[in-house]
């Protein structure tokens, strides 16, 4: 059993690990400012190579370094699998992967585990069987899950050094100009990308469109990369948005919406100039289009939208309800069409987005912010990691970096899914600090944290159905029953990193 | 013996087979994903419904597809009236 130390939010985490050294418990949610590291690479010519396999020679990957990938092109992903394989006939193994996230197109790391050439992981969240493995001990070291912010900042600050980058991109030229918004694999924003391409000590463009010079837009400039790859396809872009932009007709989804835009309203600020973010799923979606009936209604034109950007949200830059989108991540077709042809759709890098160490973060310029939740506690405390069988199953994402940040931060969820209680006791993994979510709104209530009580009051004036979260949760408890909790082993395979480096929770193993 | 069945494989639904016996045990069968978290409550609600409708032998299956307490119930309820229902009509 490894030692343990109970860090600021109550939880206990490992004191060492192997992919971390010396773990640093989770203090406080808060920023930082440090000055912005600039490296100038050397450029070089001659950086087209014909094959995956000969990249990899010239960037000098060895045994026991680190890469990194994007996963800009999600669940149609083709480069890290790719990439992988050669990697694997050229025998180089234990390496550890750095990626934004890892998707349903990365199961084949599962046989790259198992024979050892895949040792470590960091990565945002995973999912589906992979997930499912790591949650049973997959690998002999804990994956460290940052959010997107924060791993802007650990590649900036040098927590984590990346070897090798390979960055896919829909287009490129022979220097290495490239953007994610032209060619037939287009898939948008570059934003995680542009912070490896900034900071790794060689840096492989991969591309299925070689353009002439020069490539523009230019999200990655010449003179940060390499190595240019060039191979038959890099992602399948059918795939990119899988039921991202689902309007939803589920009249649950559709209740909580409602009243979510009705706390948007009570709160205040709805008014020229405000700034706003929403996840993607039905809710979230359904929450921006009440949200524009209002603005059109009123006469009120935002200042920006950020964050992973749907055709939803273009639609109200479109109409002139929005003066800008800033753009991390782009989730469907419609968008990318957008951030190629609409000057105000904007291109941003997850260090812009959300590093909570540089001298200012779009996250934290956020008046109203728009939350999914797997789980959500009596404490506000919420899991958008691990499903309520332990299984690794999702991915921070920019949730803690986003509910930090925003004035108002408002966690939307059903009280139930399916069977299983969403408003529960404590949840498993703690992912955003209760401290940073102001509002919980359920189908069956909306609970207030108590230390916003101006805002309660601001709601209850307005006639909705605010509750204590405990009723939330006793309600939860008294449609579902109360789950059996899954067993739990004593091996850490995972740890919790807060945006700002410490560790908020650990991850221990499922047993079945 | 009396078969009865009720229930459509669907989310948040589930399917029951009721066979009665004139002798024997109760046996009960789930079949969930929410087996290990809601298994020994899903048992022992079906228990207290079949206690309720005075099946004393009969072997029961649910299938369950993440369906809520009551709509086992009332899937039971309507089982056990369809095997009734079989078993008059012969």
């Amino acid at each position: 059993m490894k030692k343990l130390q109970k860090n600021k939010i109550g939880r206990e985490v490992p004191e060492h690990i192997i992919q971390m050294g010396d773990v640093k418990p989770y203090i406080r949610s808060g920023k930082r400012k440090e000055n912005y590291i600039t490296e100038s690479d050397k450029v070089y010519t001659g950086k087209v190579v014909g094959s995956l396999k000969e990249a990899i020679v010239k960037s000098g990957l060895q045994d026991g370094m680190t890469i990194s990938f994007h996963h800009h092109l999600r669940a149609g992903d083709m480069v890290l699998p790719k990439v992988m394989e050669a990697i694997d006939e050229l025998g180089i193994k234990d390496l550890t992967i750095c990626a934004s996230s890892l998707t349903s197109s990365h199961e084949c790391l599962i046989d790259y585990i198992k024979k050892g050439v895949v040792t470590g992981l960091q990565t945002s969240g995973m999912r589906g069987e992979l997930g499912k493995q790591v949650s049973r001990g997959l690998l002999d070291t804990a994956v460290v899950f940052r959010t997107h912010g924060g791993r802007a900042r650990a590649i900036q600050k040098g927590d984590v050094t990346i070897d090798v980058a390979f960055i896919a991109t829909s287009c490129c030229d022979d220097m290495g100009n490239m953007n994610g918004q032209q060619g037939p694999s287009a898939f948008g924003s570059m934003g995680y990308a542009m912070v490896d391409a900034r900071y790794a000590k060689k840096v492989v463009a991969v591309t299925d469109n070689l353009v002439d010079f020069p490539a523009y837009p230019v999200s990655i400039p010449q003179t940060l990369v390499d190595i240019v790859a060039v191979i038959d396809q890099i992602g399948d872009p059918e795939l990119m948005g899988q039921g991202a932009t689902r309007k939803t007709k589920n009249p649950v989804e559709l209740t909580i919406a409602e009243y979510a835009s009705q706390v948007l309203i009570a709160s205040g600020l709805i008014k020229n100039g405000f700034s706003y973010q929403a996840g993607t799923g039905g809710v979230s979606l359904a929450v921006v289009r009440f949200l524009r009936d209002y603005m059109k209604e009123n006469h009120i034109i935002g200042s920006f939208g950020s964050g992973g950007i749907t055709s939803t949200m273009v639609e109200l830059l479109n109409e002139g309800l929005f003066t800008g989108l800033l753009d991390v991540q782009t989730f469907d077709k419609g968008a990318v069409e957008s951030i190629r042809y609409n000057g105000n759709h904007i291109e941003m890098d997850a260090g812009t987005y959300a590093d909570p160490l540089t001298k200012g973060c779009v996250t934290n310029n956020l008046d109203i912010m728009i939350l999914s939740a797997t789980e959500v506690d009596v404490n506000f405390n919420v899991n958008v990691l691990t499903a309520s069988n332990g299984n690794v199953m999702g991915a921070l994402g920019g949730h803690p970096d986003t509910a930090a940040g925003a004035k108002l931060a408002i966690v939307v969820c059903p009280l139930v899914r399916k069977r299983i209680p969403i408003v529960v006791d404590e949840v498993q993994t703690i992912c955003t600090p209760g401290p940073s979510v102001d509002v919980v709104v359920t189908e069956r209530g909306i609970a207030v944290n108590p230390n916003n009580p101006l805002l309660k009051a601001e709601l209850v004036k307005a006639g909705l159905p605010v509750c204590d979260i405990k009723e939330l949760r006793d309600k939860a408890y008294s449609i579902t029953g109360k789950p059996k909790p899954p067993v739990f082993g004593n091996d850490i395979i995972g740890v919790v990193e807060y945006r700002d480096g410490t560790v908020i929770d650990m991850i221990k193993n499922v047993i079945d | 013996m009396m078969k009865g069945e009720a229930g459509y494989e669907q989310s948040q639904d589930c399917q029951v087979t009721v066979k009665l016996k004139k002798r024997g045990n109760l046996n009960i069968v789930l079949h969930s994903k929410m087996e290990k978290m809601f298994g020994d409550q899903i048992i022992q609600k079906a228990k207290e419904e079949l206690d309720l409708l005075g099946v004393k032998h009969a072997d029961v299956t649910i299938d369950d597809y993440s369906a809520l307490d009551f709509v086992i119930q009332a899937r039971i309820r309507t089982a056990v009236r369809r095997a009734r229902d079989g078993e008059k009509d012969v």
